[in-house]
């Protein structure tokens, strides 16, 4: 046990890991030029493996920090304490602090946008890259029944069913960039039905800005009964909604951003637009919002450089856009638990450093001595 | 030595045990929810409670109490608690006697000599109303404030006023300019 501590603790073993997230860094640095920020983290830096022209497996971003973090962890291990060693333990500790931070902010941050009307509410961030399948049954008067299929799932082949749900989906095609294609003919199979029947769906490359990307799928339904059966397309934000009738309930079927839901809600009293003058570009944007959480409600003023937090959310003023005369507020929502884990292992490591030097005096001034 | 090293073994699994909730599998691929229906937008703006009086609408800003005998001119006032400040709308005719004949009866009202047009002008300030660009102006005295508010259109302008001390006029300058962003002239005249 103590020789594979040993082996995994060995410095040239950091060394050679260090070198290869800087490599990692300098490459997805420049990929992001060429396939866009989203891809280029998911490939390079959120990833265990990176493919080399498909064919040779190299280390990601998560295999190498895991590794660092093994390292780190059992040099901590076999390090007997002393002293002598208090700051170089520190720093250790610091150090792998604040790679659980990153941990944490890998597996837990979420980022999205919630998309408000003037004088509407609105209580959901909307995610900016996953995407769900959602089963809305609104039977009843008060509310919807919501049965979401996440960003795991959309992947051709995949079976989708809940306790919820009369029937199950299957996945036959999913693209996470298409545009809907008119068909010349309009299919004649009883088996296909709503959009499907007069358009198809085209896949498309995905721009490297994925809020460009308009996703896709085609699937098939089973178990809802003869009439209902077969096969049914969407198309990501499409005007007409799809359903479904089985028994005796109509379902609505929806492909959107995967939706998360505020235990509050926000309503957009008044957005307020700055611009330049004689021109269009904006010089600065506001929305002034009411916030309500149960009987709590106040106003509050959300703009450029003035985001507003609120259990844990921080919502970020980020654009805006105009339709039909009205205007709508796009504010950027963040959670990220592990937001305060660089500030405490940089204080933590910086307190390593100076128990390490505060050691070192002593031994460095008799040295001095010697020598002179 | 050994209580050193059980320190450390100790520091060990704590972070061990961080490490391993952060990399801890994430929620289901599956779930099942309820949510209260989304009101149409039309539905979710009625419920704002819009009011209206001889032609014009506002909504009155939350907190602040509707005076029932509003002044002289005024189409409608409001007290606000705990302070001695009052805000009122008062409608004319046309420009209403001009914006800077206007601010300078402001100016007086709060202890502050007449000023140039032009001077006027500079700090006229805009905020987007559901009317349109509404002009607004920041008033400062020694001991008061006015916060007022121009809303125009081709025949009338409507004066959105709040005074009194300055603490109580600065905490409720949000409020005002949500009023006054939200005045607008009716098509058809309220009867009300």
């Amino acid at each position: 046990m103590r020789s594979v501590l040993r082996f995994l603790a060995r410095a040239d073993f950091l060394f050679y890991l260090l070198i290869g997230l800087m490599v990692l860094l300098t490459v997805g640095t420049i990929a992001q030029k060429y396939i866009g920020l989203y891809l280029s983290q998911k490939i390079y830096f959120s990833s265990f493996v990176v493919w080399l022209g498909e064919a040779v497996p190299v280390p990601g971003g998560y295999t190498i920090l895991a590794l660092i973090f093994i390292n780190l962890f059992a040099k901590l291990l076999i390090e007997p304490w002393s002293v002598q060693k208090a700051g170089t333990i520190i720093i250790h500790c610091g150090a792998l602090l604040l790679l659980i931070g990153g941990g944490l902010t890998a597996r837990y941050s979420t980022e999205g946008a919630i998309v408000i009307n003037e004088g509407a509410t609105s209580n959901y961030i909307s995610d900016y890259h996953a995407r769900e399948l959602a089963v809305i049954d609104p039977t009843d008067a008060s509310f919807d029944a919501v049965t979401a299929f996440g960003p795991g799932l959309m992947q051709a082949g995949k079976e989708l069913g809940h306790e919820s749900l009369p029937f199950t989906i299957r996945i036959e095609r999913y693209c996470g960039n298409c545009w809907v294609v008119p068909r010349k003919e309009p299919l004649t199979d009883p088996d296909t039905h709503g959009f499907f029947l007069k358009n198809d769906l085209q896949v498309l490359p995905p721009f490297p800005e994925d809020e460009r990307n308009r996703a896709g799928v085609v699937m098939q339904v089973a178990g809802a009964g003869k009439e209902a059966d077969g096969r049914y397309a969407l198309f990501e934000d499409m005007p007409v909604d799809q359903t479904i009738t089985a028994g005796g309930k109509t379902y609505i079927l929806s492909l959107r951003r995967q939706r998360t839901y505020l235990p509050f809600s926000m309503t957009l009293v008044n957005f307020d637009k700055q611009v330049h003058p004689g021109t269009d570009t904006p010089r600065s944007y506001s929305s002034e919002i009411i916030l309500r959480d149960g009987a709590i409600q106040w106003r509050s003023i959300i703009s450029m450089n003035s985001p507003l937090r609120y259990k844990g959310y921080t919502f970020f003023q980020s654009s805006f856009f105009e339709q039909n005369g009205s205007q709508a507020t796009v504010l950027a929502a963040v959670t990220n638990i592990g937001k305060i884990f660089p500030y405490i292992s940089s204080i933590i490591i910086c307190i390593g450093l100076l128990v390490h030097m505060v050691i070192r005096i002593p031994q460095l001034t008799a040295r001095k001595r010697e020598d002179a | 030595m050994q209580i050193g090293n059980k320190i450390t073994h100790a520091a060990c699994v704590v972070l061990a045990g961080l490490a391993l909730s952060a990399f801890k599998q994430g929620a289901s691929d599956v779930r099942f929810y309820k949510v209260t229906k989304e009101a149409p937008i039309a539905a979710q703006r009625a419920a704002e409670e819009i009011q209206a009086v001889g032609g014009v609408e506002w909504v009155a800003p939350e907190g602040w109490q509707q005076d029932t005998a509003p002044g002289a001119m005024q189409l409608v006032s409001f007290s606000i608690p705990e302070t001695d400040a009052k805000a009122s709308i008062v409608v004319l005719g046309g420009q209403g006697g001009g914006t800077a004949a206007n601010v300078n009866r402001w100016r007086g009202q709060v202890g502050l000599p007449p000023a140039e047009e032009t001077e006027i002008m500079k700090q006229a300030e805009t905020l987007k109303g559901k009317a349109g660009p509404v002009q607004w102006f920041e008033i400062t005295g020694t001991e008061k404030s006015i916060l007022a508010a121009l809303v125009q259109d081709d025949t009338q302008t409507a004066f959105v006023k709040l005074i009194g001390a300055k603490g109580g006029v600065i905490e409720n300058k949000v409020r005002f300019q949500a009023l006054a962003a939200s005045v607008r002239f009716s098509k058809e005249p309220n009867k009300g």
